[in-house]
């Protein structure tokens, strides 16, 4: 095993206890969020699948959970805690996480949202995680501490980005630095969609909040409000996750972008700029929008996959340059020389992988006449998983990997494992995928518990297509995998959080990595990235023409309903 | 490179204002208040820029 000189590490360690046991903090509530997640997701499965019995109320109450335990909790906490660590990491100068206080103060607000927001569903209420509020005209009460839990997060986001953004900037007025790195910068970029997040949380959920409390008489325009957050909140994850990618192939190859740092910044400034001009297509199916600002809205949206194609051709650019210049031959001979026995090496790879399919199946969704058609069906859970299991949630259990046993001292569980488990999270996600799009294109719905249906028209008897059961079965099977994988990742996280246990595991600073650093082929070809993003492209019109052929062949009655 | 963190933060806040101002004045779009949120993101991010630009003189 080769000895590296990670800066993601040496510089975790490095922290004084103070911010150590803050980080900690952020990285344990995520994981817990991360767990109670994966539970409900199991039951939601069950649910949908047949499994176990479970009867439709609880399976759906299991859904609301499952959406609001991950996709807010799991996927905010843990980017609270690496916006902090990126800060104070990288940038030069810094040390220590500015304001520790008030980003103490920002973690229990978000814990006491966790609280609130989790224990509505034992108060009774049925909203899912989009908090819809036209579901409790009979008793806006019900919703008292769902809308509660959301604003104290939003609070709390707001309070953790301030405190970021302070920890970048404090070595700029201290005249310690004059600009900062590109993941410096990244990290302010993101503080600041953080901030921008946090507002557009207050804007969707105080009107509903007032209301709940009888403080106002309705909630007008909640599905703007909504989609505004909404569009944030699928950035946010995406830029966070392109920011590790960035950070951990350095971490474990050496590599510096081969395009040079102000090409980096300019690539995260990018993300910044198309922010809100592609937030368009989030109406598409309200009704009454104009069709000049659909076509729009639909072009706009083409630009969405922009900045993470950018990020993505520099990393493996550069990746390849660099293993070019250590002897890699072939088109995609190079590939074999990245480590890919370090767990962090392999996660990445794979997050790549199923962003890459996410991205295709999701260009889909954007064409105004197929959103129509497709946006209340199973496909859509089918895809975004790629993205939201697949590519963001591996990234980030990837980085947790480095990180927590730098904050702890503790070893890393098994890599031999863990180098193992995004294999079979990627065969598990699909079977959940294909069988979901699948299973969308014959119009099986979501958020949908009894599938069964029987009209007895004195004309015609219809039943609920057969081939649904099958597709749900092969959903069912891709759940348990993605399950028992991601369970197994808790388990390791939860050992190298607690557990002092020498006898298993090894030191992180000693995981098998390569050191290409100061070897920087500027000169190398490097096609892979540019020739992957082509095939993309192919892929994505193909399958979108392909989606085309299939829905104009099914006779369907469209009833368009809001996200 | 001191330069280039405020100038693309600058372009950031130019972007999202002049968004911000779309979203608020063409009805046709149907955000009128979603100029609150671009709104604040533009203010914030000129503010960014107004930091990154505030490294003391002499620094590194
Ligand atoms: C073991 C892994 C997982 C499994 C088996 C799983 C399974 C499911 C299932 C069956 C649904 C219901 C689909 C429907 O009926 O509409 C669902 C919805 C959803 N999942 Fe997952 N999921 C997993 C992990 C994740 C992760 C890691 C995230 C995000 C980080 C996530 C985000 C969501 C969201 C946002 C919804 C939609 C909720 C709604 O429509 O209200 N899931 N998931």
């Amino acid at each position: 095993m080769t000895k590296t000189k990670s800066k993601l590490i040496a510089g975790t360690r490095n922290l004084n206890p103070g911010d150590k046991n803050l980080l900690l903090a952020f990285f344990s509530i995520a994981v817990l969020a991360l767990a109670l997640g994966i539970v409900f997701a199991t039951m939601t499965a069950a649910g949908r699948t047949g499994l176990f019995g479970i009867e439709s109320a609880t399976a759906y109450r299991m859904l609301g959970l499952h959406g609001v335990t991950i996709f807010f909790y799991w996927l905010y906490f843990v980017q609270a805690g690496f916006v902090l660590l990126l800060a104070a990491v990288y940038t030069e100068g810094a040390g220590e996480v500015a304001l520790r206080p008030l980003a103490w103060l920002g973690f229990v607000t978000m814990l006491a949202g966790m609280v609130s927001s989790e224990s509505s569903y034992f108060g009774g209420t049925i909203l899912l995680y989009d908090g819809n509020p036209s579901l409790l005209i009979d008793d806006p009460s019900e919703g008292r501490f769902f809308y509660l839990g959301y604003v104290l997060l939003s609070a709390g986001l707001a309070m953790v980005a301030t405190c970021a953004i302070a920890t970048a900037v404090r070595p700029k007025f201290r005249g310690v630095i004059e600009s900062w790195t590109p993941i410096s910068f990244a990290a302010v970029a993101w503080s600041g969609l953080l901030l921008v997040a946090a507002v557009a949380g207050a804007n969707a959920f105080l009107p509903p909040l007032f209301w709940t409390l009888g403080l106002r008489e309705s909630v007008a325009g909640y599905a703007m409000s909504w989609s505004v957050l909404f569009h944030n909140m699928h950035y946010l994850p995406l830029m966070a996750t392109v920011v590790l990618w960035y950070v951990l192939m350095e971490n474990v190859t050496g590599m510096q972008s081969v395009f040079g740092p102000k090409f980096s910044k300019i690539v995260f400034a990018i993300y910044m700029i198309f922010v809100p001009p592609t937030s368009l297509y989030h109406m598409f199916l309200e009704p009454d929008l104009a069709e000049a600002v659909r076509v729009v809205g639909s072009l706009l949206s083409l630009f969405i996959a922009v900045p993470t194609i950018l990020v993505f051709v520099v990393i493996v650019a550069s990746l390849e340059s660099y293993a070019r210049a250590q002897g890699g031959r072939g088109l995609f001979g190079w590939i074999k020389l990245l480590p890919w026995r370090n767990p962090v090496m392999a996660a990445v790879g794979m997050a790549a992988v199923n962003m890459a399919l996410g991205g295709v199946f999701s260009m889909v969704l954007i064409q105004e006449r197929l959103a129509v058609l497709l946006s209340d069906t199973f496909y859509v859970p089918g895809y975004f998983h790629f993205l939201t299991v697949g590519g963001i949630s591996l990234t980030f259990i990837a980085a947790l990997i480095y990180v927590i046993p730098s904050l702890t001292g503790h070893r890393c569980w098994r890599p031999a494992v863990l180098a193992r488990l995004p294999y079979i999270l990627t065969i598990g996600l699909g079977l959940f995928g294909a069988g979901g799009i699948a299973a969308g294109y014959h119009g099986v719905p979501r958020r949908i518990f009894e599938l069964a249906y029987h009209v007895d028209d004195p004309v015609e008897h219809i039943d609920a297509p057969f081939v649904w059961g099958t597709m749900m079965g092969v959903i069912g099977a891709g759940s348990l995998l993605m399950a028992a994988v991601l369970a197994i990742y808790v388990y390791a996280l939860l050992r190298m959080l607690f557990s002092q246990n020498r006898e298993i595991g090894v030191d992180v600073a000693s995981l098998y990595v390569v050191s290409w650093s100061g070897s920087a082929a500027t000169r190398e070809r490097a096609w892979v990235g540019p020739l992957s993003i082509l095939a993309m492209v192919a892929a994505m019109y193909g399958f979108t023409a392909l989606s085309f052929e299939i829905l104009q062949r099914v006779p369907i009655l469209v009833g368009a309903a809001g996200h | 490179m001191k330069r280039l963190d405020t100038v693309l933060l600058g372009i950031v806040f130019i972007v999202w204002s002049a968004l911000a101002l779309m979203y608020a004045t063409v009805p046709m779009i149907q955000m009128a208040t979603a100029f609150r949120v671009w709104g604040f993101g533009a203010m914030l991010f000129l503010v960014l820029a107004i930091l990154a630009a505030g490294a003391k003189r002499g620094s590194k």
